[in-house]
């Protein structure tokens, strides 16, 4: 075990740190997590728009298509506000000119964007389908915007020039050669294969990539991964969430677009609020009733103390007392169940959805929404509050005998001093 | 004296910074200014503070907060799993108050 534990520490640490670190991937988890405030906005409105309790619809059925305008302005353009935020991020990583390389992006996201019969940007784009074409090319127009300026081939004004000035004409050139690019790929693509660039990207990127990352065993190794970082004692979530959360995001934001729709059955059980409401209720590793069992079964002193401790923090989905204090992090006893707990929970909860037992989520709610609340909240199915009720309980059951060796040797410990 | 502390989301870290600023009080201790931010932010506001404290769940990035610190010429200390587990305050004001005092 302490052969493995050192494994982790030495070979697996290092690679996840650098994974989530790696340029590309954090920019466009930055570019897509700014979205963010729209996404919480939307689905409040989603959420008065089409609200779960029958009586209430009644009285909002006649406001619906004017809300409609909201949830399109919100989550219809997380594509079109990713194309620009991505590339702020990612010229910000470069430190080059973060504003010229966002509103160039932006342009050239339009360029390839279909126009609607009677001249309209088409929203069917600007969405989350949007998403994989806005991450292309803004990697593309900084990348473009950086070599220039790396090669000094920028239109330079002599000094007392103001600096706004400056940088507009700076961005002259790179701009021209990132727009002429993205038009002439989306022109030969249109004229060869009759598909825009949008199009394109996703039949061979963006649907091969969400079938895989919206399967159970995807999920099942990405809880699995989250898992074993924070048994080296890594925020394992923060990592993974930041490789599959734009694609996770992806999902919610079809749920959403089809809950707008009217549909009864949404299409994705996989999102990003079935990892973050649902796998990580009460924390990494389903905690809660591992702190009620420090604070009402365990004998040692020092684990009661460590459920009190947690116990605030974990209603609100916040577990680090109990993976430090615990601790869970190096514990070869106490990682077992931490890895097995959320895989349980992962399955039940999807199978759950699969048989449409229990509804699919379509509302993005802050993940420190209380269980229970959340689960009613982001799907709208009160069933979801009792299916975290049971995720708590199968992963209490898992926890309980290790818990009991543990507080055996916590309290051999305590009369040994 | 400022200190900074620095975790994934600022979440965890937040329920510490709270704990301190008790203990602070309790010590009578003045001018004292705790705050938690994300380690994504860490570039932007580190000038304003004298230390740095980091979460253990983020020491992947030691390396990282490391080379900043030093271009900064400021100090930094990796706090303990078990005192950030048990969220003890006034353990991790005297780990902040010794890296001031015991330097880079």
């Amino acid at each position: 075990m302490e052969a493995f534990i050192s494994f982790l520490e030495n070979h697996f640490m290092p690679i996840a740190g650098k994974i989530a670190e790696q340029r590309h991937l954090k920019s466009i988890r930055d570019g897509v997590v700014s979205t963010m405030p729209l996404l919480l906005l939307g689905s409040l409105i989603l959420i008065i728009a089409y609200p779960p309790i029958s009586s209430l619809e009644a009285l909002v059925r006649p406001y619906v298509d004017d809300l409609s305008k909201i949830v399109n302005a919100t989550f219809g353009i997380i594509g079109l506000v990713a194309s620009f935020s991505i590339a702020y991020s990612l010229a910000g990583s470069y430190k080059i000119d973060q504003l010229a390389a966002g509103i160039l992006s932006l342009s050239a996201f339009l360029i390839v964007v279909p126009i609607t019969e009677d001249g309209g940007i088409s929203l069917t784009w600007t969405g989350s389908r949007g998403l994989f074409v806005a991450m292309i090319i803004a990697i593309i127009t900084v990348e473009i915007q950086r070599k220039f300026v790396e090669k000094n081939l920028i239109i330079r004004m002599p000094e007392g020039v103001p600096p706004s000035v400056a940088r507009s004409f700076a961005a002259l050139i790179p701009g021209f050669m990132s727009l002429l690019l993205v038009w002439s790929v989306n022109t030969l693509l249109l004229k060869t294969l009759n598909l825009s660039l949008p199009e394109f990207i996703n039949k061979v990127v963006a649907v091969p990539l969400m079938n895989i990352g919206g399967s159970l065993p995807a999920m099942l190794l990405a809880v699995f991964v989250v898992q074993l970082l924070w048994t080296v004692g890594i925020h394992g979530a923060a990592v993974v969430e930041g490789i599959l959360g734009p694609l996770w995001i992806a999902f919610a934001e079809q749920n959403a677009a089809a809950r707008a729709a009217g549909e009864a059955v949404l299409p994705n059980i996989i999102s990003m609020q079935f990892f973050q409401i649902f796998v990580q209720s009460t924390g990494s590793g389903v905690t809660l009733p591992l702190v009620l069992l420090m604070l009402f079964a365990a004998r040692s002193k020092q684990l009661k103390a460590v459920g009190k401790a947690a116990l605030g923090p974990g209603i609100f989905n916040i577990n680090e007392p109990v993976t430090f204090g615990l601790p869970i992090v190096m514990n070869p006893i106490m990682i077992i169940p931490f890895i097995l707990a959320p895989l349980a929970v992962t399955l039940i909860t999807y199978f759950a959805m699969a048989i449409n037992l229990v509804a699919r989520p379509y509302a993005i709610i802050p993940w420190t929404t209380p269980m229970i609340l959340s689960g009613f909240l982001t799907t709208g199915d009160w069933k979801a509050g009792v299916l975290q009720i049971i995720n708590v309980l199968v992963a209490g059951a898992i926890y309980y005998p290790f818990l009991k060796l543990w507080d055996r040797n916590k309290l051999e410990e305590e009369r040994d001093i | 004296m400022r200190i900074l502390l620095i975790c994934a989301a600022g979440m965890s870290t937040s329920l510490l910074v709270e704990k301190m600023k008790k203990e602070g009080e309790k010590r009578g201790m003045q001018d004292l200014y705790i705050k938690a931010e994300t380690v994504d932010d860490l570039e932007k506001v580190i000038d304003d503070y004298d230390v740095v404290l980091l979460g253990p769940q983020i020491r992947y990035k030691e390396k990282y907060v490391a080379d900043l610190t030093k271009e900064k010429n400021k100090a930094y200390r990796v706090i303990p799993p078990h005192i950030y587990g048990m969220v003890d305050g006034a353990k991790t004001l005297d780990l902040a108050i010794e890296a001031i005092k015991g330097g880079k």
